[in-house]
Order: C-alpha cells, then sequence, then structure tokens
C-alpha cells in the first residue's frame, strides 16, 4: 500500500520495537522518514536496514532544544513535515525500576519520565505544529499505553505521562483541528518487543488470559493502526485514543476464571 | 489497493449511506460482497455498481427485524462466496417518520423502542448467531457494528436510538470476549455526523451549521470517512484491534462540548496561536 506517497514523516523513538515497525511501515507506504532517536547508532542502523530515502538523526526527548534541532533538521533535509510520530519514551532500566508507587517514587525520577514520556511529545508538537500549518495540515500520532488508561501495580509515573499524552492529544486536537492538524493517540496493550521479553516475563502468560486475540501483540500492530491514523482514511479521526491491545480492556476482568468455572460445571 | 483480497464480507444496510459507501470500498478493497437491504432494489443497485467496476457482489433484500432472513442471508453469502470473513452489521432504524415518537420521553411509546432494538440491536446479534459457527469453524472471522455517538452521552430526544446503540457496544465487547481467542474479532463503529442522506433528511441548514461549530475538523464527515475505518478493522491490520468501539466523529467527543464555541473569546488571547 501506497497511502503515505511522498510525505514526510519523523517517528521518535524509532530505534525501538515499536518506533522502527513504524518508520519501516510508514517507508513501505510511501513515506520519507526521519528515525530519531537517543540512540543515535541505532537509529543510523534501522534507518540503513529500511533503507530508501529514510535517515537517522540523534536527539534526547529531554531537551526541548534538541528537540527543535531535530524538527528543524528533518524539515531542512526533506523540506516539509506531514506526519510525526511521538514515541519515544523512558526505558532506561534504572529509571523503570524506581518508577514505583506514590511513596516509593524519587521525585527526580517522576520528573525524568515526565520531562522525556510527556514534555518531550508537547516539545515536539509546539515545534512541528507551526511547520504543519505553514503547509495547511498534517497528523500528529502520539504512542500513549493502557497505562494511561487505567491503574496498575506499579510504574505510576509511566502511567501519568501516558495519560497526560491522551490529554494533549485532545487537547492539540481541539485547538488545531479546524486549521487542519489530525492529533491522535494509540494506546497499546502488550506488545512483545525485546524490551517487554526481556523486563517481566513471568508477567507476559498472566496478562495472555486478557488479550482476547488469538496471538499476543507484535510492534507491526501498533505501526499498522498509526500508518491507518497517518493516512487520510482516518481524515475524519482526531483527538481519539485508539487502543491496540487485543481487547484487553474490553472484558469483565474475571471472564477467565469465569470460563474455567463454566467449563467446570459444565463437565460435572 | 487489497487489503480484502480474497475475502467475502456480508454487509446489512448497504443500500445507502455508510452501508453502500462500505460496500463499495470492500469491493474495491478485493472483497465479494453480499449487499443488503430492506429495499431491495437499493440494494441490488450497489451490487450492480460493484459488477459493473469489476467486482464480485450480489444483492439481496434482508430485513433484519427477522431472525429466518439473517439465518438466510448468512447461508446464502457462504453458498454465494464459498465462506463468510466479515459481517458488518450496519442496518438501522432511526425512527425517521416516526421521530415524533422518540423525541418527547414523557410520550416514550414502548412500541418503538421494541422496534428500534429489534433492528438496531437483535439484527446484529443474530445475524453474529449464524455467522459464528462459520467463523469458528474456519478459525477467523470479523464482525462489525455501526454503533453512534449517541450511544456515549445524554441526549434530548431519541430515547430509544441511543440506548439501542448503548446495548450495541455491550455486544460488541462480550462478542469479542466470547469468541476473540478463537479467531474472531469483534469491534464497533461510532460515526459523528455523518452528511447520510438521512441525516440530510432530518437536519435543516441551521442544524447542519451548528454541527460544523462543534467538530474539530473543518468539514463534515462523508460515508466514505467511515467506509474507510470499516475496510482497517476488517483488513488484517487490526489483527489486534479486538472489543473495540472506534470512533470517526471529527473529534467532537474529544473535547469539551463547548469548546469550538468559546473560539472568538479565547483565541484573541492565544497570541502565539497561528488561527
Amino acid at each position: 500500500m501506497r497511502r503515505l506517497e511522498g510525505r514526510i514523516a519523523i517517528v521518535t523513538g524509532g530505534a525501538g520495537g515499536i518506533g522502527s515497525a513504524t518508520a519501516r511501515r510508514f517507508t513501505q507506504e510511501g513515506a520519507k522518514v526521519l528515525v530519531a532517536d537517543i540512540n543515535e547508532a541505532s537509529a543510523e542502523l534501522v534507518a540503513g536496514q529500511i533503507g530508501g530515502e529514510t535517515s537517522a538523526a540523534g536527539y534526547d526527548a529531554a531537551d526541548p532544544a534538541s528537540i527543535e534541532a531535530m524538527i528543524a533538521l528533518a524539515v531542512s533535509r526533506y523540506g516539509r513535515l506531514d506526519i510525526l510520530h511521538n514515541n519515544a519514551a523512558l526505558t532506561a532500566p534504572e529509571i523503570v525500576q524506581s518508577d514505583t508507587t506514590a511513596v516509593g517514587i524519587p521525585l527526580e525520577v517522576w520528573d525524568a519520565v515526565m520531562a522525556v514520556n510527556l514534555r518531550g511529545y508537547l516539545a515536539a508538537c509546539k515545534y512541528a505544529i507551526p511547520v504543519m500549518l505553514s503547509q495547511g495540515g498534517g497528523a500528529i500520532i502520539n504512542t500513549a499505553s493502557g497505562s494511561g488508561l487505567v491503574g496498575d501495580l506499579s510504574r505510576i509515573a509511566y502511567g501519568a505521562s501516558k495519560a497526560g499524552a491522551i490529554a494533549i492529544t485532545r487537547s492539540i486536537a481541539t485547538q488545531h483541528g479546524r486549521q487542519g492538524i489530525r492529533c491522535n493517540a494509540i494506546a497499546p496493550g502488550l506488545i512483545l518487543t525485546e524490551a517487554t521479553q526481556k523486563a517481566v516475563p513471568e508477567l507476559v502468560s498472566i496478562i495472555s488470559h486478557h488479550v482476547l486475540t488469538p496471538r499476543l501483540g507484535r510492534p507491526e500492530d501498533v505501526a499498522a493502526v498509526a500508518a491507518f491514523l497517518a493516512s487520510d482514511d482516518a481524515g475524519f479521526i482526531n483527538g481519539e485514543t485508539i487502543r491496540c491491545n487485543g481487547g484487553s480492556l474490553e472484558h469483565q476482568p474475571h471472564t477467565h476464571e469465569l470460563s474455567l468455572f463454566l467449563d467446570q460445571v459444565a463437565s460435572a | 489497493m487489497d487489503r480484502l483480497k480474497g475475502k467475502s464480507a456480508v454487509i446489512t444496510g448497504a443500500g445507502s449511506g455508510i452501508g453502500r459507501a462500505s460496500a463499495l470500498r470492500f469491493a474495491a478493497e478485493g472483497a465479494s460482497v453480499a449487499v443488503t437491504d430492506i429495499v431491495e432494489e437499493a440494494a441490488e443497485a450497489v451490487a450492480e455498481e460493484i459488477r459493473a467496476a469489476g467486482g464480485q457482489a450480489i444483492g439481496l433484500r434482508v430485513d433484519v427485524a427477522e431472525e429466518e432472513a439473517l439465518k438466510e442471508m448468512i447461508a446464502r453469502t457462504i453458498s454465494a462466496f464459498g465462506k463468510l470473513d466479515i459481517l458488518f452489521n450496519n442496518a438501522v432504524n432511526t425512527a425517521a417518520g416516526k421521530k415524533k415518537r422518540d423525541v418527547d420521553f414523557l410520550q416514550f411509546d414502548q412500541a418503538v423502542f421494541h422496534e428500534i432494538v429489534q433492528v438496531n440491536v437483535l439484527g446484529g446479534v443474530l445475524a453474529s448467531k449464524y455467522a459464528i459457527p462459520h467463523m469458528l469453524e474456519r478459525g477467523e472471522g470479523c464482525i462489525l457494528f455501526t454503533s453512534s455517538t449517541s450511544s456515549l452521552g445524554g441526549d434530548v430526544a431519541q430515547f430509544s436510538y441511543g440506548a439501542s446503540k448503548a446495548m450495541v457496544n455491550w455486544y460488541v465487547k462480550t462478542i469479542a470476549t466470547t469468541y476473540g481467542k478463537r479467531g474472531v474479532r469483534c469491534n464497533g463503529l461510532i460515526p459523528g455526523v455523518i452528511e447520510t442522506p438521512a441525516m440530510k433528511g432530518w437536519a435543516d441548514e441551521k442544524m447542519q451549521a451548528a454541527f460544523m461549530a462543534l467538530h474539530n475538523v473543518p468539514r463534515l464527515g462523508q460515508p466514505e470517512d467511515i467506509a474507510a475505518l470499516a475496510v482497517f478493522l476488517a483488513s488484517d491490520e487490526a489483527a489486534y484491534v479486538n472489543g473495540a468501539l472506534f470512533k470517526c466523529d471529527g473529534g467532537i467527543t474529544a473535547s469539551l462540548p463547548f469548546a469550538q464555541l468559546q473560539r472568538d473569546f479565547l483565541l484573541p488571547r492565544h497570541e502565539a496561536s497561528p488561527s
């Protein structure tokens, strides 16, 4: 499919699982993509694998000046900007492990998570939207998370940052939608990436009882939603948060146990 | 594009509006389509339009208020195309013509409620009842329901219509929960204000302008917008999207309900706003 022919896109966190899948998918759909990541070498590797006119940039989502420079680089390299996929998240293990509960989290960890996951998204929008408006419009896609919709036992800052991403998505859609900017979010559920598999493998089996599809999610599933939202097929969709989670927030939480119980009653 | 290549679909209420646009788009994406409508000539005309463009389609008269007709609809689609991949429950009773009986709560008419629920809810639920065994046998299938933004908030009218769409939302999640692991995905589409013949039939110019003023996009929705979403949800692209209620409403439910009405007061204060 070539729904993004000739469009210029930025994918932040583009060297990671979801980001690299999205960059690849956007390129397959005809876009030229700037793969932006804090790990410039990995971004170069991903851009090199994808090929075409897709290229890489190193930047730091915690640093607004670096974000501004990265957006400017995309515009100077490709001449315009049509699609911004905000996808970078703070994944450093020492941060993730300290992102616990209201009582347990060191406040500097809270600030670090917010700086990247939320202010990083806002700053990218701040510098990208004027470029898009000067061209008549554009599409912004923010990677949120199911953690932004419901509570979890840990990662209080991550959840809050993702809820914040959903909130800025709706505000940007409201504030700039009539000027031609569409801003939507994707809330992935369990996606099997290298990062999730390493993090807590034992959780995968617990969560999979609550995934209502025969298989678990892949980065390509999120990339497919992102490509749809970036394309004109989603021209009337704005301010939305799309769940790409195999249905894991759509059922009564007891359904797995109830199925086992009903099977037991049936066989008795 | 061929995102539905080799797939077989049945769409109810496909003689006009969203259903018609979806039937045309599904066919353009490579699907064989059973175009069904309570108005036989409308169904046949859309099917003929698809065939004339080189696609594969049959037109069927189906009254989704009749369980037997739904059973036959599923069977005839399977016999025509050899299988059924996609069931798109889109037929609707908006109580048009009986509008007055659904706009005054104190005149609430049980007969109107039952008539609307029979079509809007049971029509899709019973069609699913006959489609799901076939889908389970094949280990895959996709069911779509057309819901509405009416299902999401209170209203001053449409006391039966809005309730029927809220019921649809529950069945979307429940079918996904019950059969998702066995390969049957079920998702709901939530159109906002779409310029369909039905909408233009009831909303006068002033009402349409009022809708326009509330949107977060510079235009009203078209049937093709919903058709594009339906293609995405029906395709393998959406393999990990299940039990979802997918809004396609120009952002109208993403904002404070009065957000756009404040433009004249708030925008002058946004110095940086390039409005």
